[in-house]
């Protein structure tokens, strides 16, 4: 301790030069307001200016020079010997004179700010009381990562070795794989992990720098040379474990299986050969999210970016998906990636489609047949062929168009309407938000027509789902009937009322793969499933109890819809008390399937991941069921009737 | 080893910078409270043996001690212990001698401050001057002072009168001989001033190209070591010239023009008498040689008179 004392006083003494600087620039800040400045302006800024520009570059400078001269120096040129050949141990040398040299800098950096921290007039340099200590913190640790840097580096230039070389390769691999490992992570959406990781290998850098200075003391002695190796084998040892660490630790994060997601999100294609899951990553950071387009019938998956989940859509046919990738890190740019879905062993390729407006909410469709790509994006919906990237149609739409759904009704006809319709017609929550007019899009002719206007909602939000056949709208509004739209002029062509005049909550509306139309609602306490025929005329009324809500499912199979049935009273009953039922649609019967679930994706809008179909009959996305308590996905057996665990996604 | 422990040991040294090899399997033994002088010339590895001794560099090879401890690993512990005075004065040229003092002070176990007074005052040097605005003299006798406050057992002192003028080598020397009068204080020092070290030292060493070629009590180094002149002729019996010298293991030998003058390495009297009873050698005679011309004997590369290289 003794020494330890010693070696940091005389540190501290050695640098009184420093001291000074900072009592120097702490006067001229005192003073600079007395001097014969514009009217008018405000002691405290001027204080603060002088302070803040002459206070910042003392406390790098003095961080960087005195940090350089710590060791570096006395090892050039032999003086440190004069310490070797006392009883002077390596590490009470090493931490003496980090003490002491640190204590001066850090000491300057502070008399020199104190002008700053006068009481009265404030400027805007002027901290505020309650970031004072943090901010003073991060300073202090910044410096302090600095001096001990300038200590190493001062070593490592002097020495003239070949482990300078090393160093540099050294350096380099770090880099490289620092980067390569947050350009990994960042691309899977996960920059807060990227981030984590960078600081673990800041830090272990940094304690590197602190325990090599001591260990070239300890090893080098005398010896520059062999001084620089000791630093250099500590610190890269440190350092790459470290990045081997973090590089491990993202590998091992990014290449998640299905069965490592957690609260996911499935949508499947119409005939349920593919399933996208999206979710939490069972195991990695709070922020990890990943998709995975599964094909439960083989266990094939591919996993994507999170965010590039959302931008997938398949074709009707089920050959292809495409989802946008970002492309590179630091750029908003994004590439589309395409993948056929039917050849056994194929990878994810780029496409050679440029998308010219990055950083921009995008909406995508892929014609039925896969051939063909739709982008509106940045004002322009524009047709592309998916194999040679060439545009096959270009247009401007009108402003409002941006969030818009858009399906091909063929390879040559496109229609894009608003999914959700507010009240108002325009949505509040953004500029120019989404219209509530329909457009389509003549590929050929390269025109966009308005079909016409949907009528907004008096209050609140309504949704609006396409037939599969393209020729209906239904616009579903939550506190009231629903509208059956013509497809072509978008006029209503009759409302949906199950019950009269009377009002009713909890709408949910599904077309039926006969065309039909299910309407679940509720009433006085009562819920009930309406069954109109395409032209909105009621066909069947099934009345399901008492409940707080009605979810409706696929169908189960032609004919036969699951309906999840919420709490049968608000006392004291939770969710998960909901039943699931079975409803024939055709004789009018209710069996109960379960409890404590509801459908998993049926009737959400888009129900398929082609954006226009509905699930087929008995196909994987029909039987697919949240448990309310768990979150767990259930898969219905349509043989046996039983409920086990989707095989891929865990709970 | 049997016996009280050797105040410093090296065995088996070998130190190398990239393929130059600076000592090579070196060995040698210092006994306590005896004065070592090791010679050689510039580069022949005095410094590097020194900082191996003092565990300020580690060696490719061997080992060293000091007051029985190994020197790289005990170093801390055993420089409470140890004075140096470095070849290159090292102290932080902005401290003055008094801070020095104050630095150093609370280091050691034992520290003299009166004595360490005394002798700066005997040496006239001035406590509150900056340690880098001293004389290169000042700097060396106050770096020795400084050396033997803490009353050490060994004291280890590389080539210290270098550059000093001959009253501040004269006190050096004069402090060194009497700190060994009062104390016993064992002392290793490297040194070209041979004619200095002549009268204090016990044993010496001498280095050449990393080898120690030398190490012996000055005594019998002296004793050994001798200058042989002679004049040499061809008789009838005698027809051959040259193996005169055989029995002396000559060092050097230069052709004169009135006979050749020959060092060598194994003189005795007995053999003196012998060589002088040969047939055809007249007049030689022998005489002792100064530490200084033994020195330059072994580690210099001498010439003949006439240009030609020593035989």
């Amino acid at each position: 301790m003794s020494a330890f004392w010693q070696v940091a006083t005389r540190e501290f003494a050695s640098r009184k030069m420093v001291l000074w600087t900072g009592v120097a620039i702490a006067l001229l800040a005192l003073a600079a307001p007395l001097f014969p400045w514009d009217r008018g302006h405000n002691p405290a800024d001027v204080r603060a200016l002088v302070t803040v520009f002459f206070g910042v570059a003392l406390a790098a400078g003095s961080a960087l020079l005195v940090g350089a001269s710590l060791v570096g120096t006395d090892l050039s040129e032999r003086r440190i010997a004069f310490y070797f050949s006392r009883p002077i141990s390596p590490a009470a040398l090493w931490w003496g004179k980090v003490a002491g040299g640190f204590a001066v800098v850090l000491l300057s950096a502070s008399v020199s700010m104190l002008p700053n921290l006068l009481p009265g007039k404030t400027s805007l340099l002027t901290p505020r009381g309650n970031e004072l200590g943090t901010d003073a913190a991060k300073i202090a640790l910044l410096l302090f990562f600095l001096f001990v840097l300038a200590a190493a580096l001062s070593v490592a230039l002097r020495s003239h070795s070949l482990w300078l070389a090393a160093d540099a390769a050294a350096f380099v691999v770090a880099g490289a794989l620092v980067w390569f490992t947050s350009r990994r992570l960042i691309f899977f959406g996960a920059p807060s992990s990227a981030v984590a990781g960078l600081w673990i290998v800041a830090g272990a850098l940094f304690a590197g720098l602190l325990a090599g200075g001591w260990v070239l003391l300890a090893s080098g002695r005398t010896e520059l040379a062999r001084a620089h190796r000791a630093l250099s084998l500590t610190v890269w040892s440190v350092a790459l474990l470290a990045t081997l660490v973090f590089c491990g630790w993202s590998l091992w994060a990014t290449t998640f299986r299905p069965s490592d997601l957690r609260k996911v999100w499935p949508v499947a294609t119409a005939d349920g050969r593919w399933i996208l899951l999206s979710g939490h990553v069972d195991g990695r950071r709070k922020d990890f999210y990943g998709a995975i387009l599964l094909e439960p019938g083989t266990g094939r998956f591919h996993r994507l970016p999170w965010r590039s989940g959302w931008t997938l859509t398949c074709s009707v046919n089920g050959r292809r998906a495409v989802w946008l990738e970002p492309e590179t890190i630091g750029e908003d740019s994004e590439m589309l990636v395409s993948l056929d879905l039917t050849t056994p062993g194929a990878r994810p390729a780029a496409t050679s489609i440029v998308l010219s407006h990055s950083n921009q909410f995008r909406t995508l469709a892929l014609s039925p047949d896969g051939s063909r790509i739709a982008l509106l994006a940045g004002g322009t919906l524009s047709v592309s062929d998916l194999e040679s990237g060439n545009i096959v149609a270009s247009v401007r739409v009108p402003e409002g168009l941006w969030n818009n759904q858009l399906l091909f009704e063929s390879a040559e006809q496109i229609v894009s309407f608003p999914s959700v319709i507010r009240a108002g017609k325009r949505a509040p929550y953004a500029l120019g938000g989404p219209s509530s007019e329909v457009y389509r899009l003549n590929v050929v002719k390269k025109k966009l027509e308005s079909l016409g206007t949907i009528e907004a909602p008096a209050e609140g939000t309504a949704s609006l789902r396409r037939a599969p056949d393209g020729r209906r709208f239904i616009l579903a509004e939550r506190n009231g009937g629903a509208v059956l739209l013509d497809g072509e002029s978008i006029q209503p062509i009759v409302r949906l009322l199950p019950d009269g005049n009377k009002p009713h909550t909890g709408n949910q509306v599904v077309f039926l793969t006969d065309g039909q139309i299910a309407l679940s609602h509720r009433s006085e306490g009562e819920t009930a499933l309406s069954v109109f025929s395409a032209d909105g005329v009621l066909l069947q009324k099934v009345l399901l109890g008492k409940g707080e809500s009605v979810y409706l499912g696929g169908e189960l199979k032609p004919g036969t819809i699951a309906v999840s049935l919420g709490p049968i009273s608000a006392e004291g009953t939770s969710r998960s008390a909901g039943r699931l039922v079975a409803v024939d649609l055709s004789s009018g019967s209710v069996s109960e399937i379960g409890r404590g679930l509801y459908p998993a994706l049926a009737a959400r809008a888009p129900a398929t991941l082609d954006g226009g179909s509905q699930p087929a009959p008995g196909s994987l996305g029909t039987r697919l069921f949240f448990r309310s308590a768990s979150g767990e996905l259930q898969l219905l057996d349509p043989v046996s009737g039983k409920l086990a665990p989707f095989p891929g996604a865990g709970r | 080893m049997n016996g009280p422990t050797p105040a410093l040991r090296v065995d088996g040294l070998t130190v190398r910078y990239g393929t130059m090899v600076a000592l090579e399997r070196v060995a040698l033994e210092v006994a306590r409270g005896c004065v070592y002088a090791l010679l050689g010339r510039n580069g022949s590895g005095k410094s590097s043996l020194v900082r191996v001794l003092l565990g300020q560099q580690a060696p490719h090879e061997g080992r060293a001690e000091l007051l029985g401890e190994p020197s790289w690993t005990s170093r801390t512990r055993l420089m409470a212990r140890v004075g140096v005075v470095p070849e290159e004065p090292d102290a932080p040229p902005l401290m003055t001698v008094r801070g020095l003092e104050s630095f150093c002070r609370p280091l050691y176990p034992s520290w003299d401050g009166a004595s360490l007074a005394a002798r700066l005052a005997r040496f006239g040097i001035p406590a509150d001057v900056p340690f880098g605005r001293l004389s290169k003299g000042q700097k060396g006798l106050s770096l020795l002072a400084l050396a033997l406050a803490p009353s050490p057992d060994l004291l280890v002192l590389d080539d210290p009168t270098l550059g000093l003028d001959p009253v501040a080598r004269k006190a050096f020397y004069e402090e060194v001989i009497g700190e060994l009068a009062d104390r016993g204080t064992t002392v290793f020092l490297t040194t070209h001033d041979l004619a200095g070290i002549e009268p204090i030292a016990d044993r010496v060493g001498i280095l050449k190209e990393g080898r120690l070629l030398v190490d012996e009590p000055l005594e019998s180094l002296k004793v050994r070591f001798r200058k042989i002149r002679y004049a040499n002729e061809v008789t009838e019996e005698r027809t051959e010239l040259g193996n005169e010298l055989d029995a002396f293991e000559a060092v050097q030998v230069k052709v004169r023009g009135w006979g050749n003058e020959a060092v060598v390495s194994n003189y005795d009297d007995t053999k003196f008498d012998a060589f002088r009873a040969i047939d055809g050698v007249v007049d030689a005679e022998s005489a002792a040689m100064p530490l200084e011309e033994i020195f330059l004997a072994v580690a210099g590369e001498a010439e003949t008179k006439n240009g030609g290289r020593a035989q």
